[in-house]
This record gives C-alpha cells, structure tokens and sequence, in this order.
C-alpha cells in the first residue's frame, strides 16, 4: 500500500462531507452511512496505487461507494420497502409550498424512489456530475442515467402531491381546504 | 466559477429537467413563479411537458440541493480523521 501524498490526503479528506452526503441519500440511516464512509476511506487507501492523480478523485470515491453499498444491498435481501408511507394519500402541494417542506419530509420522499433512481437523480442533480460522470459512477450507459433521473424526478413530483399551478383542479382536495393557506408562513 | 463552467453547469441543469434533448428555448409562460435568474435558464422540452411542469421541477431541483447541501454542511465527526491518521501510521510503520 502506498501513503497518499499530503495533497491528496488533503482531498481525500474534503471529499468526506460529500461522501457523507452521498452516503445518507443511498441509504436513508445516518448511522450506516458512516460506516459505508469508513469502508470507502479504507477502501480508497488500499487502492490508491490505482487511482491517477490529477483525474477526478470525487467520482472515484463515489464509485468506490456505491459499489460498496450496493454489493451490500443485494445481500440484505429483507429490505422492507415502506408500502404504506408518509405519503400515500395525495395532497395538493402548490409548487411554493415546497420551499416550506422540510428537509426530513423531502429526504422521505427521495428515500421512496427505488434506489438506482435516487442514486442517479442525487449523482445529478445534488451533486452536480455530468450524466457521463455519473454513468461511470454508477456503471452504466448514460441513456440509463438520463430515463432514471426522469423518472424520479417524475415519481417525486407524484410522491409530494405536487401540481403546477396549471394542472391543479378547481376543486382542491379537502384536507387542503380544511387547513387556510395563510397557516403556512409565506 | 469560470463563466464557460457556471455555463456548461447550468446546461447540466436544465438537461435534468428536459425529458428529452430536443429542447427549444422558449420562455416558460409563468415565468412569474420564477426567481429571475432561472428565467432564462427554462428550456421548453418539445412538447412533453406543460410549462407549469417545468417550473415544478426546477423547484424540485432546487429543494434537492438545497437538501443536500444540509447534510454536506453537516459537522464532520472526528472518526474519520481519526481513521486516515491511524491508516498514515500503520503506512509509516510506527
């Protein structure tokens, strides 16, 4: 095994924030995301003599990553999908809404779309990867990437309740109307 | 940023939010909804979409990052440094 040099230690240890981040979007519990982390890092270091420096050491954490999560996912076969969720009635979200939404409710949401969706919608969307990069992350063809970032977007969208303003219809459903607009803060 | 980069990222971005690649750049009709500077980064994606749709979704997007980047804020515990220091010395033999 070789030492990485300071600079790269460096990076190795700006990444963890993102790794972290990453980690927590795949799996939904803080706790096993820590621990993905920590296997990525000793990972990373047992592999560093492949890694060529000056390439894009982000994507390839996040490769390591998900790889790992994902080897562990097949072997936890008794994954419990929650069927029954937060929110399984539609409500009539307004668009502005969203801005309001907490970040617990959100993550909920995107914890709900099938991992490979949320892994991709995430790789794109939150962190910023082009769809080449996140292909490579994810091992796959770019046209997989761009149907899967559609779909969750699109099953997100479904999954808050949220319409454009256009397509609401004119009567909103009865547990919006029940609670007056002004209960939000705007 | 370089401009040519913040470029090419909000392509990116409005890539996420066109279902396919046939994108012409008409303005999104309620623009209103919009905060200004999204304004011009809406492509209307042939037909597909309502306009209203698009602006769902960039709200969408938005929450997702801003989501985000709360866990990337998130304080780092000291495990992790901890982890590379010990992998460091076992590297140097002490």
């Amino acid at each position: 095994m070789t030492a990485p040099s300071p600079k790269l230690r460096t990076e190795l240890t700006k990444a963890i924030p993102n790794l972290r981040a990453f980690a927590i979007s795949l799996c939904g519990d803080p706790t096993r995301a820590d621990d993905l982390v920590q296997e990525t890092l000793l990972k990373a270091w047992g592999h560093l003599a492949s890694f060529q420096e000056g390439t894009n050491l982000k994507a390839w954490l996040f490769t390591i990553l998900r790889n790992q999560f994902f080897s562990e996912h097949r072997k936890r076969r008794h994954e419990v999908e929650d069927a029954d969720g937060h929110f399984s009635g539609r409500v009539m979200v307004r668009p502005e809404q969203l801005g309001h939404m907490d970040f617990e409710d959100f993550r909920a949401a995107l914890q709900k779309l099938p991992t490979d969706q949320r892994e991709a919608l995430v790789l794109v969307g939150a962190e910023g990867f082009s769809y080449e990069e996140a292909a490579n992350i994810s091992g796959c063809a770019v046209g997989t990437i761009k149907s899967r970032v559609n779909r969750a977007r699109c099953q997100l969208k479904d999954l808050l309740g949220l319409e454009a303003l256009d397509n609401i219809a004119l009567e909103p459903a009865p547990e919006i109307a029940a609670t007056s607009s002004t209960a939000r803060p705007e | 940023m370089a401009s040519e980069e913040k470029v090419a990222k909000g392509q990116e971005e409005i890539a996420l939010f066109a279902p396919n690649d046939l994108a012409s750049t008409d303005q999104v009709k309620n623009s209103a909804q919009l905060p200004a500077d999204e304004k011009n980064e809406v492509l209307n994606a042939a037909g597909e979409e309502s306009t209203g749709d698009q602006g769902v979704y960039i709200n969408l997007g938005r929450k997702l990052k801003e989501s985000y980047e709360d866990l990337v804020r998130q304080p780092v515990p000291d495990k992790f440094r901890q982890l590379l220091d010990e992998l460091e010395r076992r590297e140097n033999g002490q």
